[in-house]
């Protein structure tokens, strides 16, 4: 009997710690695709909000002032997402995130 | 010709750099003296190289120094490798005494 | 396991990089051939000589001119392309919606070469930026993409940073398959770093608009403007206006203000003449023009100026398009390009490999597979078929030059179709060997082929036969190696 619940065991464990780890991993990929997809949402409103402001810029032609704002965005949207996923202790790099949106909603507010 | 140059002073600096490494260190045993030499070659090679593209050209030469630094790296990586190769095969194929 | 920085970014690298990749790998590809569109073109058109200088006469110009306004009289947007030491012979070109084709004269007589049609370097470069998918979703998507480069860049950064150094150019083709694979996306990701870096932000930021439209949320800029006759879609005129006057003193003219002494543009209105500055004076991508009444041929103004704004942006688009770039440097921006096309390539086989254990038997994995091989590989014969098509179908032919882009696509998708076929039924091995020889077939054939087809004289314009010629082969003499490689057991 106790050797066959040994057996048992030994069966169990390995498979129960495979089952376990495997959870874990999907738990760990899922909070991953979580906070990737909060991060990129993110920063795609901040890039909006910055194209929007690039408007206000004291330039008549208006391809130019998008065009500029693309520089911009093209240079910030990685940096935003890297920083953002990066910044999980705390979730600092979210609140970097949201600070960069924040300045640029208030940008949009407030003259210039 | 200056092109020419040029990618030698690279492939000099990358090659130095590989040098330096203890790993390169091992296949390619060189004396102490070696190592400061080539510590000055990796800094002054690139160094050299830039104001010698920038002659030859003002407006692009930024561009021809970072082109040729890159296909030089390329090169020296594929040279390093094949001798790395051979010196390997050479010495395991040496008889053990 | 331990989630630390580098495993976190590392597993953003992965799969932005792979997804990304996969369609990446094509855009690098394009854009590389791209660099040499013209001469692309003119291996595709040997019916046109290429050992012409580059003066004008009189005769040539009216003889563009008349091309034009009877371009004009089919609706069509007509323009000129002025000799250059490039590109030796008079065009006179309309935008079909995704290239600029047309026909080609001669720049002394006016004579138009009887050169096939076809839409050649220029579709690569349309492919290059909008996957010949138009503004939307075509230009999104490359741009989209654009911004994955970015992360994928940024995210193998951090995870490679504490090497970087050490094995700034460590290879090791000899060890390892999987090891191999991995120094191969280095060296090719590091050393060519700045470059890769450069280019996906230029080319980012050129088309940042495509992908945040701002029209839709400030209407007023649209409506503010006086309504405007109605206005022709890109490429086309409603009237075709009267015949210009002779162009050459205009040219000239034109010249001597704008500092370019050849292969300018001649764009038309029905009421002006423009004569634009020649993209290949210099890396800022400037639109100087000088203008001209289409009517009598005096001066109207001219536009040599621009803001230190406006400036930066012809810049970014100047060092982006690498027009402005001496042969020697576009041979630098082809290798890096290569260099780019292989990064991803590399990446993508690397992704493979670390899965191929794990979950080798899974559905999702052979997919991935698939898509690989048909971006690995396929593209590359599709690329090369369409070189094989210029070759094959009869000059005459009408349509010629979209059936070649048919062609290209037919190709393609034959090729994902036969990825997809072997590696769901578990014959992936089989698949890379079947397509690898058939990349093979075509790269090492091509210059036969081109020997063979005695489509022109390898005395003019040599060079540009020989180099695409010998191109051709060496890729496929690297598909050969990496077939006979594949046929080896793994190390």
């Amino acid at each position: 009997m106790r050797m066959s619940r040994t057996k048992n065991l030994g069966m169990t464990a390995p498979s129960a710690l495979s089952a376990s780890k495997k959870n874990q991993k999907r738990q760990a990929v899922l909070r991953r695709l979580g906070l990737l997809a909060v991060v990129c949402a993110l920063s795609f409103l901040t890039a909006h909000l910055i194209m929007l402001d690039a408007q206000r810029l004291p330039f008549e032609d208006m391809r130019l002032k998008t065009d500029l704002g693309g520089m911009v965005i093209a240079a910030l949207f990685p940096i935003l997402v890297l920083v953002g996923f990066a910044g999980r202790r705390h979730g600092w790099g979210l609140i970097l995130g949201l600070v960069a949106c924040g300045s640029a909603v208030l940008a949009g507010i407030f003259p210039f | 010709m200056t092109f020419l140059l040029v990618l030698a002073l690279w492939s000099a600096a990358f090659w130095c750099h590989e040098c330096l490494q203890p790993r390169t260190r091992n296949i390619f045993p060189r004396q102490t003296g070696a190592v400061s030499v080539n510590q000055i070659i990796r800094a002054l090679a690139p160094c050299l190289a830039l104001p010698l593209c920038l002659f030859q050209d003002p407006a692009l030469g930024i561009f021809y120094w970072l082109g040729l630094g890159s296909a030089a790296g390329l090169g020296t990586s594929v040279l390093m490798a094949v001798l790395k190769q051979k010196r390997g095969l050479a010495q395991m194929s040496k008889p053990p005494f | 396991m331990r989630e630390t920085l580098r495993v976190h970014m590392g597993w953003l690298h992965s799969w932005v990089g792979f997804l990304a990749g996969l369609l990446l790998a094509c855009i690098f590809a394009s854009g590389t051939l791209a660099v040499f569109d013209t001469e692309i073109t003119q291996w595709m058109q040997p019916e046109v000589p290429l050992r012409q200088g580059t003066s004008l006469t009189p005769t040539a110009l009216q003889a563009a001119a008349q091309a034009v306004q009877a371009e004009e009289e089919n609706g069509l947007s007509a323009f000129l392309t002025l000799p250059s030491q490039r590109d030796p012979v008079l065009r006179v070109l309309h935008y079909d919606g995704y290239e600029f084709v047309g026909t080609a004269l001669h720049s002394e007589t006016g004579a138009v070469f009887p050169a096939r049609e076809t839409a050649a370097g220029q579709f690569f470069y349309n492919f290059h930026f909008s996957l010949r998918g138009g503004n939307q979703p075509g230009v999104q998507i490359v741009t989209f993409l654009g911004l994955c480069l970015l992360v994928a860049v940024g995210s193998g950064l951090v995870i490679h940073i504490r090497a970087l150094w050490p094995d700034l150019i460590l290879f090791r083709p000899f060890g390892a398959r999987p090891r191999a694979w991995v120094d191969a996306h280095l060296i090719a990701g590091v050393l060519f770093l700045p470059f890769i870096l450069f280019m996906g932000y230029t080319g980012t930021a050129i088309h940042a608009r495509a992908l945040l439209p701002v029209e839709p949320f400030f209407p007023f800029h649209t409506a503010a403007k006086p309504k405007k006759e109605k206005t022709a879609p890109k490429g086309h005129v409603l009237q075709a206006g009267p015949l210009p006057p002779p162009l050459l003193p205009l040219i000239a003219q034109a010249r001597d203000i704008l500092g370019s002494p050849e292969g300018n543009l001649v764009l038309f209105t029905p009421n002006e003449v423009r004569i634009f500055k020649s993209d290949a004076f210099g890396p800022f991508l400037t639109r100087d023009h000088v203008d001209f009444s289409r009517k009598d041929g005096h001066a109207l103004r001219s536009v040599t100026q621009s803001p230190p704004a406006v400036a930066t942006m012809q810049l970014v688009r100047g060092l982006h398009y690498a027009r402005y770039a001496p042969l020697p440097l576009r041979w630098l921006y082809f290798l890096s390009g290569l260099a780019a096309t292989s990064l991803a390539a590399s990446g993508l086989i690397v992704f493979l490999m670390k899965r191929r254990r794990s979950s080798g038997e899974q559905f999702f994995f052979r997919l991935a597979e698939a898509l690989t091989m048909t971006t690995v590989v396929g593209f590359p014969a599709a690329t090369l078929g369409i070189f094989w098509a210029n070759r094959c179908l009869p000059v005459a032919l009408s349509g010629r030059a979209m059936i070649e882009i048919d062609l290209f696509f037919a190709v393609w998708g034959l090729c994902a179709a036969h990825a997809l076929l072997l590696t769901l039924t578990r014959h992936a091995a089989l698949g890379w060997r079947q397509q690898l020889g058939l990349l093979a077939g075509a790269g090492c054939g091509l210059p036969l082929l081109d020997l063979i087809s005695r489509s022109h004289a390898w005395g003019q314009g040599a060079s540009i036969f020989m180099a695409s010629d010998t191109l051709a082969f060496l890729a496929g003499l690297i598909a050969l190696c990496a077939l006979l490689k594949l046929r080896e057991p793994a190390a």
